[in-house]
C-alpha cells in the first residue's frame, strides 16, 4: 500500500496502524513562514529527543522547509511497509502536505551501556574494549582495527517476529568467496521467531548440528575479531548480542589467546603447552585415578599404593562414586558462584572451601588424594581460554569417568579414540576441524603448539 | 574427470594409512614367532619380509599407475567381465573384511588375556566399535585424518621402547647367521603378516592427490614399519635368550617390564594400553576398506548403512566367538594365507596379465 498526497488521510492510516501503540507521537506543524503543512511521527521510547527537538523540529518551525533539517541520514519512501519498519526501528517520519513521498529521518536513541572490559576474555596487556549490544558500535570497533575498503559487510534479517540484524564481516580480498555463499545460504535457511544471542545463532548455522563441540569461536573482543578477519575468516555479528561468532575455526583456536601475540614467543609457547596439558588433565585425570584405583593398581609404586590405601580405607564409596561426588560438588559450586550476585559470591567461596577440603577428608567421605585431584582438574579446566570449549570439556569428563570405572584404562583409551574420531570428523564451515594436525599442515604448525617468533 | 576427485588424501595421509594398517597387535608377538623359527637372526627375516612387501608394492603401484582412477574393485569389474569380476571383487571384499575381523579379534584377545580378564567379549567389542563406527561411516578424508593423529601419538611408543637400551646386550645377536640361511628363510613367513596392510593402496591410490609420489609413499610407509619391527626384534633378541623368548606370549610387553621408573611400577601395562590404541587403526582401516568394497558391489545403499551393517555384524559375532590363544593363532594363520594370495601374489599376477593383454591388443591392432 502506498501513501497518498493528502496529509490527513496519511495520518489517519498511520493512527489506525499503530492503534495499540500509545507511545506513537504525531506532531502536526503549520509553520508561519509557509503554506505547507507538515506532520512528524515517531515512537517516543526509541528516539533521541535531542535530535528531534533541535535538529528537526526547530528548523522546521523557524524556516518552514524540510531542506533545513540538519540530520545526516534522510531517506524517502512511499510504501507503508517501509514506513512501519522505519518507525519501529527508531526513525522519525516526516509527512508533507501535497507529497506522496515521506521522509525517513534517522533519530534513533535507545538505552545502551558504554564500552566496558570484556567479561570472559580478560587480557592483561591487550586492549580493554569489549563489544556492546549495538551492532553498529561493534562494527565501529572493528573498523578502528582494519580501516580498509576491503572490509566488507553483508546484512541479513533473521527471525519472523523479533527481526534481528545479522551482519557478516570479511575481508573481500582474503576470505574465500565459496564460504561466503555457504554462510549466506545457512543464514537464510534459519527459521525462528527471533535470535538474540551468538550461541543460538551458532547452533542454527554450525556444520554438525548435534555435536556438543562448539564449531564457531564466540568472542567479545574486537582485537581478536580483527586478527581473525586478517587471516581470512568470517565474523558474524548479531545485533543485541555483546559477542560475535568467528568461523571457520579449528581445534587449535580454542587454545590461543590474544596475549600470546603480545608477550614473547617463548612465554607464549610455554603457556600454550600448559593449556594442552590442561586439556588432557581436565578430561582424563579423574578417570585415570578411577582406573588406577579400581583396575590397574599394580602400576602404582608400592609405597604410594600403601599410603593411598590408608586414606582410602576410611572412605565407604567406590572410587567412581567418590570422584562423582567431588566433581559434581565442584560443578555446583561453580554454577552457584555464577548465579549469585557479586557480594554473595564470596560466601560460596568460603562454603566451598569447607566442602572441598580437609573437612570432607576428616569426615571420611572422600580421600586426601581425591581432593587434590578434583582441585587440579578444576584449575586445569579454567586454564583453557575458551569458555565454551572448557565448559564442554568439563562435562565430557563425566562419561569418561564412567567408562573408566567400568573398563579401566581400556575405557579411557576408547573414550580418547572416540573423542579424536569425533573431533576430526567435525567441520567448521566445511573446513576440517582437526587442522593443522589432521589433515597435517606442517606450515601451519608455526602457530599451533609452539608460537614461533614473528618474522620480519 | 576423476570420479574420486571430491575427497582426496595427501601423501602424508597415504603413508600413515598404510603404516597404520601395518602396525598390528601381532607385532608384539612377532619376536616369539621369529624366535621359534629364525632364532637370533630374526632381524634378517624382517628385512627379507620387507623386500618381499616392497616387490609386491612395486607391482601394485605399476598396475595402479596404468589406471589412476580405479580401485581394485573397479579394475576387477572392468577386466574380468560381469561374473568373473564380481567373483574377484567379492574375494577381495572378503579379504578386507576378514583382515578387519582377524585384527579386531586378535586385539580383543590381547585385551581379554592381559587387561580385562573378567569382562565379557561382547562388551569390549561394543566399546571399541563406537569409535570404529565413527571412522568407517565417514569417507576417505576422515580415515586419513584419523591415521595422522594416531601416527603422531604412536611416535612415542618406539621411543619409549628405547628405555630398555641399557638392559640389553647386543653381543647376543652374534654370530650372525649361526645356523645358516635355512631358519632365516623360514622366519620370513611370520614377518609377511606384519607387513600386510600395504594392499590398502589398491583402494587408496585413486584418492591420492599426488599420484607420481605413490611409489615414494608406499616405500616410506613400508620402511617406517620396517624400522619399528627391526627395533622390536633386535631389542627383544638382545634382551631375552633364544630359549626364553619363545615362552612369552608378547615378548615386547614383557621386555617393557624390565624398565625401571620410580613413579610407575609396571610400565608394560601402560605400554600395552597405548599400543592397543595405536593398533586400533589397523582393524579400522581394513573394515573401512571392506565397507568401501561393499559400497562398490551394492552401490544402491548408502555408506552409512553399510558401515552400520558391518559394525553390527562384528558385534553379533562377538556374542558367540570367544577368542582364545589357539583361536587367535588360527585366525592369524588364515589371515596370513589369505594375505599371501591377495597382497603378495595378486599384484604381480595382475601386472603380468596386464602386460600380456597390452601385448595382445597391440599385436591385434598392428595386423
Amino acid at each position: 500500500m502506498r501513501t497518498s498526497q493528502d496529509l490527513s488521510t496519511n495520518l489517519h492510516e498511520l493512527k489506525n496502524m499503530f492503534r495499540n501503540a500509545p507511545d506513537l507521537v504525531i506532531r502536526e506543524i503549520a509553520p508561519e513562514m509557509s503554506a505547507t503543512k507538515f506532520a512528524l511521527a515517531f515512537i517516543d521510547s526509541i528516539i533521541d529527543k535531542k535530535v528531534i527537538n533541535t535538529h528537526i523540529l526547530s528548523p522546521l518551525l523557524s524556516e518552514g522547509t524540510e531542506s533545513m533539517i540538519s540530520v545526516g541520514k534522510i531517506q524517502e519512501a512511499d510504501q507503508w511497509k517501509v514506513i512501519e519498519e522505519a518507525l519501529l526501528h527508531g526513525n522519525c517520519i516526516l509527512f508533507i502536505e501535497g507529497q506522496d513521498q515521506v521522509k525517513i529521518i534517522e533519530a534513533q536513541g535507545w538505552p545502551k551501556r558504554s564500552i566496558e572490559k570484556p567479561q570472559l576474555e580478560n587480557s592483561l596487556t591487550g586492549s580493554q574494549q569489549g563489544f556492546v549490544e549495538t551492532v553498529s558500535e561493534n562494527i565501529a570497533l572493528i573498523r578502528r582495527y582494519i580501516p580498509k575498503r576491503e572490509l566488507s559487510i553483508k546484512e541479513f534479517q533473521v527471525g519472523q517476529r523479533g527481526e534481528t540484524n545479522i551482519s557478516l564481516l570479511y575481508l573481500s580480498d582474503v576470505a574465500s568467496p565459496e564460504l561466503l555463499s555457504v554462510l549466506e545460504e545457512r543464514i537464510k535457511l534459519i527459521k525462528a521467531d527471533g535470535i538474540y544471542h551468538a550461541g543460538e545463532l551458532s547452533e542454527y548455522i554450525q556444520d554438525q548440528r548435534y555435536s556438543i563441540i562448539p564449531q564457531f569461536l564466540r568472542t567479545e573482543r574486537p582485537d581478536v575479531t580483527a586478527k581473525h578477519l586478517l587471516e581470512g575468516r568470517y565474523a558474524i555479528l548479531i545485533d543485541l548480542s555483546p559477542s560475535l561468532l568467528i568461523g571457520p575455526i579449528n581445534i587449535s583456536t580454542f587454545f590461543k589467546t590474544i596475549d600470546d601475540y603480545n608477550s614473547g614467543w617463548f612465554v607464549a609457547t610455554f603457556l600454550r603447552f600448559f593449556r594442552y596439558i590442561a586439556f588432557f588433565i581436565t578430561l582424563f585425570l579423574p578417570a585415570v585415578y578411577i582406573a588406577l584405583i579400581s583396575f590397574s593398581y599394580e602400576v602404582i609404586p608400592v609405597k604410594l599404593l600403601l599410603s593411598i590405601g590408608i586414606y582410602r580405607n576410611e572412605v565407604p564409596f567406590p572410587p567412581f562414586i567418590e570422584a562423582l561426588i567431588m566433581e559434581m560438588t565442584m560443578e555446583m559450586l561453580r554454577e552457584a558462584g555464577l548465579r549469585l550476585p557479586q557480594p554473595l559470591g564470596q560466601t560460596i567461596g568460603i562454603v566451598g572451601g569447607i566442602v572441598i577440603g580437609q573437612a570432607a577428608v576428616q569426615a571420611g567421605i572422600v580421600s586426601n588424594l581425591m581432593v587434590i585431584i578434583v582441585s587440579i582438574t578444576a584449575i586445569s579446566s579454567y586454564i583453557i581460554p575458551n569458555f565454551d570449549f572448557a565448559s564442554v570439556l568439563r562435562h565430557i569428563r563425566f562419561p569418561i569417568m564412567l567408562v573408566a570405572s567400568l573398563f579401566g584404562f581400556i575405557g579411557i583409551i576408547v573414550a580418547f579414540l572416540t573423542l579424536i574420531a569425533h573431533l576430526i570428523s567435525l567441520e567448521s564451515l566445511e573446513n576440517p576441524f582437526g587442522k593443522p594436525m589432521a589433515p597435517l599442515r606442517l606450515l601451519q604448525w608455526k602457530d599451533f603448539i609452539v608460537r614461533f617468533p614473528l618474522k620480519k | 574427470m576423476n570420479k574420486y576427485n571430491v575427497k582426496q588424501i595427501s601423501l602424508f595421509q597415504f603413508i600413515f594409512i598404510i603404516h597404520g594398517a601395518q602396525l598390528t597387535i601381532g607385532n608384539l608377538s612377532l619376536p616369539r614367532r621369529l624366535g621359534e623359527t629364525a632364532g637370533t637372526d630374526g632381524w634378517i627375516s624382517v628385512i627379507l619380509g620387507w623386500v618381499l612387501a616392497m616387490i609386491s608394492s612395486f607391482f601394485m603401484i605399476r598396475v595402479m599407475r596404468r589406471h589412476p582412477e580405479d580401485t581394485l574393485f573397479d579394475l576387477a569389474l572392468r577386466y574380468l567381465g560381469k561374473w568373473g569380476g564380481m567373483g574377484v571383487a567379492i574375494l577381495v571384499l572378503l579379504y578386507y573384511s576378514f583382515a578387519g575381523f582377524a585384527a579386531f579379534f586378535s586385539l580383543l584377545f590381547i585385551i581379554k588375556s592381559w587387561l580385562l580378564l573378567a569382562t565379557p567379549t561382547y562388551m569390549v567389542a561394543g566399546l571399541f566399535l563406537i569409535p570404529g563406527y565413527i571412522v568407517i561411516k565417514n569417507g576417505i578424508a576422515m580415515l586419513g585424518r584419523f591415521n595422522e593423529v594416531i601416527f603422531l601419538i604412536s611416535i612415542v611408543l618406539p621411543l619409549l621402547l628405547l628405555l630398555v637400551l641399557k638392559e640389553v646386550h647386543f653381543y647376543q645377536l652374534l654370530p650372525v647367521l649361526k645356523e645358516g640361511w635355512g631358519p632365516v628363510i623360514h622366519g620370513v613367513t611370520p614377518t609377511l603378516l606384519c607387513f600386510l596392510g600395504f594392499e590398502t593402496a589398491f583402494i587408496l591410490y585413486p584418492f591420492l592427490n599426488q599420484k607420481e609420489q605413490a611409489m615414494k609413499g608406499i616405500f616410506i610407509a613400508n620402511t617406517l614399519s620396517l624400522i619399528v619391527l627391526l627395533e622390536v626384534t633386535l631389542l627383544t633378541s638382545a634382551y631375552f635368550s633364544p630359549e626364553e623368548i619363545v615362552r612369552y606370549q608378547l615378548p615386547v610387553v614383557s621386555l617393557m617390564k624390565s624398565v625401571q621408573i620410580n613413579f610407575i611400577e609396571r610400565v608394560d601395562v601402560l605400554y600395552l594400553s597405548a599400543y592397543i590404541m595405536v593398533a586400533s587403526v589397523t582393524w579400522m582401516t581394513f573394515m573401512w576398506s571392506a565397507v568401501f568394497g561393499m559400497g562398490k558391489l551394492m552401490p544402491g545403499i548408502s555408506r552409512r548403512m553399510h558401515a552400520l551393517f558391518h559394525t553390527l555384524l562384528i558385534l553379533f559375532i562377538s556374542f558367540f566367538y570367544k577368542p582364545s590363544f589357539p583361536e587367535s593363532v588360527n585366525i592369524n594363520y588364515w589371515w596370513a594365507n589369505f594375505g599371501y594370495v591377495i597382497a603378495y601374489s595378486l599384484p604381480p599376477i595382475i601386472y603380468l596379465w596386464m602386460m600380456m593383454t597390452v601385448q595382445y591388443v597391440r599385436r591385434r591392432t598392428r595386423v
